[in-house]
């Protein structure tokens, strides 16, 4: 006889209620109420750094300005321009 | 300064100072991947020439290849994959509920702690501490300081769930809290040990118990830290990068419940034809055969993401790495069910071809998605809106690819050799050839895996460069947290209390 599965099988039984238990307070709780938008809504979410604390950090350090910039391939190369063009040209806020 | 240059920052644009996400450990853990990820891939590399050369490392004890192969595992798996995973949980566990971290004195103990672990466990393997458990080796002090560590993460991620500032908890999160549940059980029940002295215990387990013990962990490591884990990351980084949502969000999360509900007891299957009883290792059977549907059904949905917006796949390198990665997922969860019927494993177990697959998941699975949101992060981290170089990603993603395509080709074909030859026999019985004649057969293999595996290696280091060119390049941001978002006025659905004056 398997000694460890005494162990493992009990585990796996309160584990399945557990799991069981959030699941009911997940839909009691609302979290499958709406199952389009929360995928909408981490985009909308912006997380790029944006061009102001770029263009700081570049007067802070003059340095920077110098870097050579990449060359990148065509899809992200607006991006790129952005940032070049912004960093030499944009005023300071 | 830097902290100056943010709060003039938030002050502009109408954010009260103070108010922001800790980006702090993120970027910690970020660069401690990809210093684990040189160290590990390294180690990966020497032991795969060891192979080829067994006597290169002139008779050290120390890089032999019995000690160096758990530091391997060891480090690709808990440094390399463990930093990716704490950063990624952190950055995305604080995006997602508009929170920042509970506390920033735990995150920061998680951090070094962690660190410690994994610099003991580089010391204490190669002099041969081991208990012998496979991915599970470290002796018991470490296992106690994993403990601790590995609690903090605990509080440190659920109590940022707990005061989020939005109703529902995206996927991604689901998953990774499954990783950091399951995993904490997942050590404490195999780690259980009777220590002799400071550096030698014995299991709490023994003989064909300890083995089932050893792969219910075993394989459940691989089903929460190197699956539901990464998942997590997937859902987060694939519909960010390709600015799609997620294909299915309701599939999204049928797969969470789906899989969690049936992984379990996938392990027996790594013990077929040994002293475990037959009907536990069809359970195994079963069970793994069982998991091929959450696992593609996720796979389909990470891919699907991109519909209608394939053509960003073209340019942009980061997406690639994402996009294959699921494609190595969904080949290497169909390979594993295939290799866990009985008759099949009958010929792959013990040879080449289960390192191959577990490398086509490692490396094109797990490496790969990665690889690719820490392309997308570092530069948020860092206050740039790209890496220093997309060409430079690009050129890691080609190098990358053909290591593994050449990696898991060559052992595909050792490991049937191997299986082929260990079970011919001639008419009268006796075996057609001796095991020496196997290895011997082997070599050609073993060589071409070696520069796969080094292709593999030098795309890190293209990465490592590129990186630090990012890092010099930039200055550590820490973004400011929105308000509420526009879209989400109704906060208190649920009974959850808004987190009040942070």
């Amino acid at each position: 006889m398997m000694e460890s599965l005494w162990l493992l099988i009990p585990l796996s039984v309160v584990l399945a209620f557990v799991i069981g238990a959030c699941f009911w307070w997940a839909a009691g709780s609302g979290q499958f109420d709406d199952l389009t938008g929360p995928g909408e809504r981490i985009l909308q979410d912006n997380d790029n750094v944006p061009d102001e604390f770029i263009n700081k950090n570049q007067e802070t350090s003059p340095g920077l300005i110098n870097i050579k910039l990449p060359r990148q391939p065509n899809a992200i190369i607006d991006q790129g321009k952005s940032i070049a063009s912004e960093n030499l040209t944009q005023k300071s806020l | 300064m830097q902290a100056e240059i943010a709060q003039t920052f938030n002050r502009s644009v109408g954010q009260t100072a103070g108010e922001t996400y800790n980006y702090k450990v993120v970027r910690q853990f970020a660069i401690m991947t990809i210093v684990w990820g040189i160290v590990g891939m390294l180690v990966g590399v020497i032991i795969a020439a060891e192979l080829i050369w067994p006597d290169m490392t002139l008779g050290i004890p120390w890089l032999s290849f019995g000690r160096l192969r758990p530091l391997h595992t060891n480090a690709v798996i808990f440094a390399f994959g463990g930093c990716a995973l704490m950063g990624t949980s952190y950055y995305v566990v604080q995006r997602t509920c508009q929170a920042r971290l509970l506390s920033d004195k735990l995150a920061a103990f998680h951090f070094w702690g962690w660190q410690l672990v994994i610099v003991l466990a580089a010391i204490s393997l190669p002099l041969g501490y081991t208990q012998g458990k496979e991915y599970a080796e470290l002796e018991w002090p470490i296992d106690l300081l994993i403990t601790v560590v590995w609690v903090t993460y605990a509080i440190v991620f659920f109590g940022t769930i707990m005061r989020r500032k939005t109703a529902h908890i995206y996927v991604a999160n689901w998953f990774y809290g499954a990783f950091i549940v399951t995993v904490a059980l997942l050590h404490i029940v195999n780690s259980a040990a009777v220590p002799a002295s400071f550096w030698k215990s014995y299991s709490a387990y023994a003989g064909v118990q300890d083995a089932m013990i050893q792969w219910w962990y075993g394989h459940n490591a691989v089903g929460f830290f190197l699956t539901a884990g990464f998942l997590g990351m997937m859902y987060y980084f694939v519909p960010k990068q390709a600015e799609r949502p997620v294909y299915s969000y309701r599939l999204s999360v049928v797969h969470f419940w789906a899989l969690i509900f049936t992984y379990m007891w996938a392990g027996p299957h790594h013990l077929h034809y040994t002293a475990l009883p037959d009907w536990a290792q069809s359970l195994g059977m079963l069970f793994s055969l069982i998991l091929l549907a959450p696992s593609w059904g996720g796979m389909i949905n990470g891919m699907m993401t991109l519909s209608g917006a394939w053509h960003k796949l073209r340019d942009d390198p980061i997406l690639k790495f994402l996009i294959v990665s699921l494609s190595f997922y969904g080949m290497s969860t169909f390979e594993g069910p295939m290799l866990a019927i009985k008759t099949i494993n009958g010929l792959a177990h013990y040879t080449d071809w289960i390192i191959g697959h577990v490398h086509s998941g490692a490396l094109g699975w797990v490496a790969f998605i990665t690889f690719g949101s820490m392309y997308y992060l570092i530069p948020r981290l860092f206050g740039l809106k790209q890496m220093y170089s997309v060409r430079l990603i690009s050129l890691h993603f080609w190098v990358a690819t053909i290591g593994v395509v050449l990696y898991i080709a060559a052992l595909w074909i050792s490991g049937v050799m191997q299986g082929l030859m260990w079970r011919a026999v001639n008419a009268d019985g006796t075996l057609t050839y001796s095991f020496v004649e196997g290895v011997k057969a082997s070599y050609p293999y073993w060589t071409i895996r070696l520069v796969g595996g080094s292709l593999f290696f030098i795309g890190m280091l293209i990465m490592t460069y590129n990186v630090i060119r990012t890092v010099m390049m930039g200055h550590a941001y820490d973004a400011p947290i929105p308000a509420t978002l526009p879209s989400h006025p109704d906060l208190n659905i649920g009974g959850l209390q808004p987190a009040h004056g942070d």
